[in-house]
């Protein structure tokens, strides 16, 4: 605002509007000796005149003059300056408690009567001066904020276009899976992703706490890993940890993600499901009258630090054509006009009586017209997925059971000297446990290498690995190595491996003999020979595995491991 | 590189990083990263938060770095081991040689 009424109250500029001169000059000069400035006018209409040409901070007013009265001049003035607080105070000679009164209906701010005393009207112009600068300060601030009002808006806008840009919705096109998305405000807090790839149908849930930035800001990384991990096959735990881990570091603690992460495998005839917070995702199969249930056993993304979290997750056979819901809480707690939660039984009696092709048309239609005639607090997601059975036609058509897996390596001469046979192996077990969903940590690295090292540089290349103990002892056992390795001829490595699963724990059972016919010492050197570095596989063997077996003259070991 | 090193801008604190697999194929990288700087950097850090395993002989080319950085009297510290990592250094009683966080 500009310098109206500022805080140098001792120089205001006013106009004196009064038809008699007498009067006007006792006012004019009273004003200018407090050190104001003083316009005058002669009647109404001047003093509409004056006020436009020059804004004065103050009027002083007379009520009964000719061409125009006080009352008239004082609506004018008002009504075209209504966005300014303009003090008028009427000075008059009338006494009567109408005429008075009308001074304040026309917009007057205060009246005076003649013969005035001088410091009763100081007073009066310093409680207006003081009312003035309240409303100035007022408008200023309104200015700040309705600019500040601006750019949040603009900023909700903005955060608005980038959510529902990465949380385009899976297309519509994709028969299996079917939606309803109806966020509460502008900007949601829920995404729905899902990607079709190598006989695996990913789907994932998730419900940011929050609405608008808050959720964005978490969505842009939780929509980018769930897309480039299911890209690359990947478990959903996998997926899960990544997210879990990404959105630990970038959300502020109370920002999180409730989740469902959904893969069904049709390579396998199975289907997992990780509920991380969402309300229960519900199964029915064919004609079946009652749900299989699957609760949250996890907590929501971005809650916990660790690397290793360990997530619950449900594993289905899929036998029978059959529908899968997973659902914001928006559903279940939306409220119909008479405030009435739709609930959890609500939301099953609906899907419930919703059967044949366009079941899911109409239980959408149903969850709206719910909705509809009630208030709508939060985000409403609701998917549906369509399972059939199109097990083992997948591309890992080789692994027909999740429940074991077997495989025969036999590495020849050529593949010992040039190949890496440990890498061969740990790449088959890893690409069969990411296929099959089995994301426990193991140990199964460390065991593979370890049973092919004591298999090549001992059983066959029958280096002694006391050598590490002189002076740059690995130096001289890596040359060793290499020269003998070389030099092999005839030798061969057999491998087989078996990896069962039951009630979420599997077993490798791994067999491997050789060529070779030597008989080690090292294999029954079992101790951990404390600060010697070597001879420790072995017994590290011994410690992770829950059997460890050699037979026919130690020339074939057998190991369990269960994790 | 599945090896790399940091050190300190006061060049005490050495850091090695080890990415996938810590076995014997990466002995080289490993006592590269160290060889030239054990006299200048008492203390030193073996990260392991990208570690997939180590197998026996990483446990040997701990040893051999822990003998050579002064035995008893070195300052080595293992970080960012897995659950699986931690077992097979506890099992082998390493955490009694290393500081492992």
């Amino acid at each position: 605002m500009d310098n109206r009424l500022n805080s140098d109250n001792n120089h205001l500029s006013f106009l004196v509007v009064d038809d008699d001169q007498t009067n006007r000059l006792i006012l004019e000069t009273m004003l200018r000796k407090l050190g104001h400035t003083v316009f005058t006018a002669c009647n109404g209409q001047e003093a509409i005149d004056s006020y436009n040409d020059n804004q004065q901070d103050m009027i002083l007013m007379d009520v009964m003059m000719p061409v125009m009265d006080g009352y008239d001049a004082c609506k004018t003035i008002k009504a075209n300056n209504s966005d300014l607080f303009i003090p008028i105070i009427f000075i008059t000679a009338i006494t009567d408690d109408l005429s008075l009164s009308k001074c304040i209906e026309c917009g007057g701010d205060d009246f005076l009567t003649k013969p005035f005393n001088n410091v009763i009207l100081r007073a009066k112009i310093n409680a207006l001066t003081r009312t003035s600068s309240l409303y100035n300060i007022i408008n200023q601030k309104n200015e700040e904020m309705s600019l500040i009002h601006a750019r949040l808006q603009h900023e909700h806008e903005l955060a608005e276009s980038i959510f529902s840009r990465i949380s385009t919705p899976p297309s519509r096109d994709n028969s299996s899976i079917k939606y309803l998305l109806s966020p509460q405000s502008i900007s949601s807090g829920d995404i729905l992703m899902s990607l079709d790839n190598n006989g695996h149908h990913y789907a994932m849930l998730g419900d940011f706490t929050g609405h608008g930035l808050s959720a964005a800001i978490g969505a842009i990384p939780t929509t980018d890993i769930f897309y480039s991990l299911a890209r690359r096959n990947r478990s959903i735990s996998s997926i899960a940890r990544e997210i879990n881990n990404k959105l630990f570091e970038v959300l502020p603690t109370g920002l999180y993600c409730a989740a469902c992460i959904i893969d069904i495998d049709n390579t396998t005839g199975v289907i997992n499901i990780l509920n991380a917070g969402i309300p229960d995702a519900l199964m029915l199969m064919n004609d079946d009258t009652r749900f299989t249930a699957f609760k949250s056993t996890n907590i929501p993304l971005g809650i916990m630090n660790a690397d290793n979290i360990d997530f619950n997750i449900y594993t289905v056979d899929i036998n029978n054509n059959g529908r899968l819901y997973i659902y914001s809480d928006g559903v279940t707690e939306s409220q119909n006009s008479a405030n009435k939660m739709l609930g959890q039984n609500g939301l099953e009696d609906i899907i419930l009586s919703s059967r044949g092709p366009d079941s899911f048309d109409n239980i959408s239609q149903r969850l709206m017209d719910f909705t509809n005639s009630g208030q709508q607090d939060d985000d409403i997601t609701i998917c549906e997925i369509s399972l059939t059975n199109a097990a083992h036609e997948g591309k890992f058509a080789a692994f027909t059971s999740s429940s074991r897996w077997d495989i025969d390596l036999h590495f020849d001469n050529e593949n010992i000297k040039y190949g890496n046979p440990y890498n061969t192996t740990i790449n088959l077990v890893n690409k069969y446990i990411d296929s099959a969903n089995i994301q426990n940590s193991n140990s199964l690295g460390t065991i593979i290498s370890e049973i092919f090292s004591n298999e090549i540089n001992h059983s066959i290349l029958q280096i002694d690995s006391s050598i590490k103990e002189q002076d740059n002892g690995f130096d001289i056992y890596k040359r060793e190595l290499t020269d003998k390795l070389a030099a092999i001829k005839d030798q061969y490595i057999d491998v087989s491996i078996s990896i069962t699963q039951k009630n979420m724990k599997r077993t490798l059972k791994l067999t491997i003999s050789s060529s070779s016919n030597k008989d080690y010492p090292e294999i029954k050197n079992f101790t951990n020979n404390n600060e010697k570095p070597h001879g420790r596989g072995i017994f590290l063997l011994k410690e992770l595995c829950s059997s460890l077996t050699f037979d026919n003259e130690n020339r074939r070991i057998s190991l369990e491991y269960t994790w | 590189m599945s090896v790399s090193k940091n050190i300190s801008s006061d060049g005490s604190h050495l850091t090695i990083s080890i990415q996938g697999r810590f076995d014997f194929n990466i002995y080289k990288d490993f006592r590269d990263a160290y060889v030239d700087c054990l006299k200048s950097t008492p203390r030193i850090t073996i990260n392991m938060s990208s570690t997939e395993y180590l197998d026996s002989s990483a446990l040997g080319m701990l040893l051999v770095l822990r003998e050579q950085s002064g035995g008893d009297n070195s300052n080595i510290e293992i970080t960012g081991v897995n659950s699986e990592i931690k077992k097979i250094l506890g099992i082998s009683n390493f955490d009694k040689m290393f500081s492992i966080k």
